[in-house]
């Protein structure tokens, strides 16, 4: 006697067939297939481009970091459209209908990081981090601006010539700082601006900058002379300048194709039309576009989450024990069953939190904490089912979770998006009752 | 465990215990090597140090004692990390040394402890053998050891390397994969499952490595421990005379060294663990965020208890250890539960303690990053939790 689900449903009667899914497809198209159509395409064009350019040779460039040359993936990127969406057609090559119908600013970002991650974790952040370089430019720039230098960007990476753009906030003495309220107020900055005549002078240091030593431009956080935070002004710097330097690179754990770099300003001359927003209005511009950059770590979490889930699948369907595959074992489907529902899980979070209309605080960081926790602990099953096999390198899952641990840290580290979440909740629900 | 005293059973109760005097100065020993021999290789070269100290550091550790060697008139044969005392002494000494030494460096905590395995078993088993060794463990049938437990019949059909009995004595072959030894072993312990006609029995017996019919894969590129080596071994039919092979009446003392083995791994992690959060406490005492000082913020404070309370768990486990040497299959499963246990409050609590670094706990220079992926491959290493939840569930009488 059959007792499959899928048997079971055949025997209903048409009308009881017509109100039950029965679609023999993997989750990812279950999930596609809820999306509106221009989002549906934007998916999939997504993880053509990761298939075809990123995970082919993702463990080669993990394993040989020192031999990497960024410019071929960012040259097929920047061809493929992928570093010009912030503008629209014709200057670039974002899909105004996939914004408007999917209701949310950051939910084709989303898709973008979720799929370019699983492919991965530094390929990824290499072509990904561009968006919150420009985010800046996208939330505080004025018209000229945002015509000039996102024009210029997107014309430039569509025509072959890398132009990605690095966010620089952290400093030496400054990360968690910047990045929440209450440190903020004494933070230890060492970065300056000093106006001079048509312009400002800039000197110090940024530390740890993604994508510092590849990028062409950089919006870059500096006070002014003699004052804190208050004071945090945004500039749009160019690798060309003259006193602006790259340092020492980081040796990181993971995420390795993108470089994170050391950033040295000496008496560097930035005109005043290079201010991005407000004068002393960056540390405003700066948590707001946490707000909405929060959404992409999520994303990218979710990515690497489902890169090891896949992969994990992938060797119990081709390894066997005991002349049984492991994916016929009920104790590793059980723990399949819990990395599928903890992606699950976090792709709800991220896809509700990136298509709010306004993204806020408490929804992108909670979705960050939340998919960043899940990808480390996704990693971390994939590598228990394993056994000896996660360790070893080729098989990619020691790699997940090596890209995966980062996401806990940057974005501000998952104790201050805790913060965060509250903060923003703190007059509302959290408020005091008054009777 | 049993003393049956029966041929076959190997003597255990030859040595004498340490006296507290005695075992506190051979862990003073432990750490002060430690921090003078390993620290500066860490210093040099990659995030992993560098490697080419490691032969140096291991001889240096042979020498005075700390690395057991096998043989007549190596010093750390009987006293060193698992050195034969520990048959009768119990693992305690041992594991405290694998900890200490752990502190500052996992692969090379996994040399010494590789090495002693090997040790231990030669003594237990009185084998004719000299060097740096290895114990190859048998493997089980697969998730389950319960049906190969006295009964090698079972064993003999999923065993990856066993024996066949060939007139003048037996034909071994098969393969071996994630074998961790130290650097330049020298011979292989192998227990094994032997079929003689249609009898099968547990057998005993050494290899060197230099024999013709071993062949080494060097392992493939693993996430941590680096410092040590797990690889592939291939043994393909070679001839063992009758009397260099030890039969075994049961599988207790196999079962025993597999113990041994597996609460070393974890007496390791708890030692990476330990450092891990050293460095925590250190770090969050010296750097600010805001005004305060980040050991000051509950965020940090929570992270360092969590790891420090784990940490303080599994050292009781690793405590208990040796009160289950009475029972081999009782300690089998003490040990299973102890190494997925451990193994998961252990990478645990040095997850947390690289998260109070922020930013910096992910770059190489910190050493936090290198303590992770050396607890990684530890928790992963000879049996994940899936293998030993099974085995926990299949010692335990139902």
């Amino acid at each position: 006697m059959k007792t499959d689900l899928r048997y079971a449903v055949s025997t209903l009667k048409p009308l009881g067939r017509l109100l039950v899914n029965t679609d023999n497809i993997s989750t990812w198209e279950h999930d596609t297939k809820t999306l509106p159509f221009s989002c549906r395409r934007l998916r999939r064009k997504y993880r053509m481009f990761a298939k075809k350019y990123l995970e082919p040779i993702a463990l080669e460039v993990d394993g040989d970091i020192e031999h990497f040359d960024p410019l071929p993936v960012l040259r097929a990127a920047g061809r493929e459209g992928l570093l010009s969406e912030a503008m629209f057609r014709p200057v670039g090559s974002g899909s105004l209908s996939a914004m408007l119908f999917s209701g949310g600013l950051t939910f084709p970002i989303a898709l973008k990081g979720e799929e370019l991650m699983s492919a991965c974790g530094g390929l990824g952040l290499l072509i990904l981090d561009h968006e919150l370089g420009i985010a800046p430019i996208m939330l505080a720039g004025d018209l000229f601006q945002f015509f000039k230098w996102l024009g210029k960007i997107a014309y430039a990476n569509l025509h072959g010539e890398p132009c990605p753009v690095a966010f620089a906030i952290t400093e030496p003495s400054a990360g968690s700082d910047v990045e929440e309220t209450e440190g903020a107020l004494k933070a230890r900055l060492m970065t300056y601006a000093e106006p001079v005549e048509g312009g400002y002078r800039l000197n110090g240091r940024k530390v740890f900058i993604s994508n510092g030593a590849v990028s062409k431009y950089v919006t870059l956080f500096a006070a002014m002379k003699g004052e804190g935070i208050e004071s945090w002004t945004c500039f749009l710097l160019d690798k060309e300048m003259k006193g602006f330097s790259v340092g020492r690179h980081e040796r990181k754990m993971g995420q390795r194709a993108s470089d994170a770099s050391e950033l040295i300003l000496e008496d560097v001359f930035v005109p005043g039309s290079r201010v991005i927003g407000k004068l002393r209005g960056g540390w405003a511009l700066n948590r707001n576009v946490l707000v909405y950059s929060r959404v992409g770590v999520a994303a990218m979490s979710l990515g690497i989450a489902r890169s090891a889930l896949e992969k994990t699948v992938d060797f119990c369907r081709t390894h066997s024990l005991g002349g049984k595959r492991l994916i016929e074992y009920q104790d590793v489907q059980l723990s399949i069953a819990d990395m599928m529902i903890d992606v699950s899980a976090a792709r709800g979070m991220v896809w509700q939190a990136a298509r709010s209309t306004k993204p806020y605080q408490a929804a992108t960081a909670g979705a960050k904490v939340f998919a960043s926790d899940t990808a480390y602990r996704v990693s971390n099953l994939a590598m228990e089912i394993m056994g000896d096999y996660g360790y070893v390198h080729e098989y990619g899952v020691e790699k997940a979770l090596r890209d995966a641990r980062l996401t806990q840290i940057y974005e501000g580290t998952n104790q201050v998006n805790r913060l965060a979440v509250i903060e923003w909740q703190f007059d509302s629900e959290l408020a005091q009752t008054v009777y | 465990m049993t003393m049956s005293g029966k041929p076959g059973d190997p003597d255990v109760s030859t040595h004498s215990a340490f006296t507290i005097d005695e075992q506190k100065a051979i862990e003073a020993l432990g750490q002060a090597f430690a921090v003078k021999t390993v620290q500066p290789m860490l210093s040099r070269g990659g995030p992993d140090g560098d490697s080419l100290m490691v032969s140096g550091i291991l001889k240096e550790a042979a020498s005075i004692g700390l690395l057991a060697e096998h043989g007549e008139g190596m010093s750390g044969t009987e006293t060193g990390i698992w050195g034969t005392i520990a048959l009768s002494a119990g693992p305690a000494m041992s594991l405290n040394l694998l900890k200490n030494i752990a502190q500052v460096c996992g692969g090379i905590s996994a040399n010494f402890h590789a090495s002693g395995i090997g040790n231990l078993a030669a003594g237990m088993f009185k084998l004719n053998v000299t060097g740096r060794l290895a114990y190859v463990m048998p493997d089980f049938d697969g998730l389950h050891i319960m049906p190969s437990l006295n009964n090698p019949a079972v064993a003999y059909k999923t065993a990856s390397i066993k024996g066949d009995y060939s007139g003048s004595g037996y034909l071994i072959h098969g393969d071996k994969g994630f074998l961790l030894q130290a650097r330049e072993t020298s011979s292989y312990i192998i227990a094994l499952p032997l079929k003689t006609g249609d009898t099968y029995s547990w057998g005993v017996m050494s290899i060197p490595a230099s024999d013709s019919s071993v062949k080494i894969e060097a392992g493939k590129k693993q996430m941590g421990i680096r410092s040590a080596e797990i690889i592939y071994l291939n043994i393909y039919n070679k001839n063992i005379i009758k009397q260099d092979v030890i039969l075994l009446n049961n599988i207790d003392y196999i079962l025993l060294l597999s113990a041994y083995y597996l609460a070393g791994i974890v007496a390791i992690l708890s030692g990476i663990a330990k450092g891990a959060v050293a460095s925590a406490i250190k770090y969050a005492g010296e750097r600010y965020q805001g005004t305060k000082l980040i050991i000051e913020h509950p965020a940090v404070r929570f992270l360092i208890a969590e790891s420090e309370t784990r940490i303080s768990a599994v050292e009781a486990m690793l405590e208990h250890v040796p009160k289950q040497s009475h029972d081999a299959k009782s300690m089998l499963k003490y040990a299973s539960g102890l190494k997925w246990f451990g193994s998961v409050q252990c990478v645990q609590a040095i997850t947390d303690s690289l998260q109070v670094f922020g930013g910096y706990g992910y770059m190489e220079d910190y050493g936090m990053e290198k303590r992770l992926r050396d607890g990684e491959t530890l928790k992963s290493l000879s049996g994940s939790s899936v293998v030993h939840r099974h085995t926990v569930m299949d010692t335990m009488e139902v």
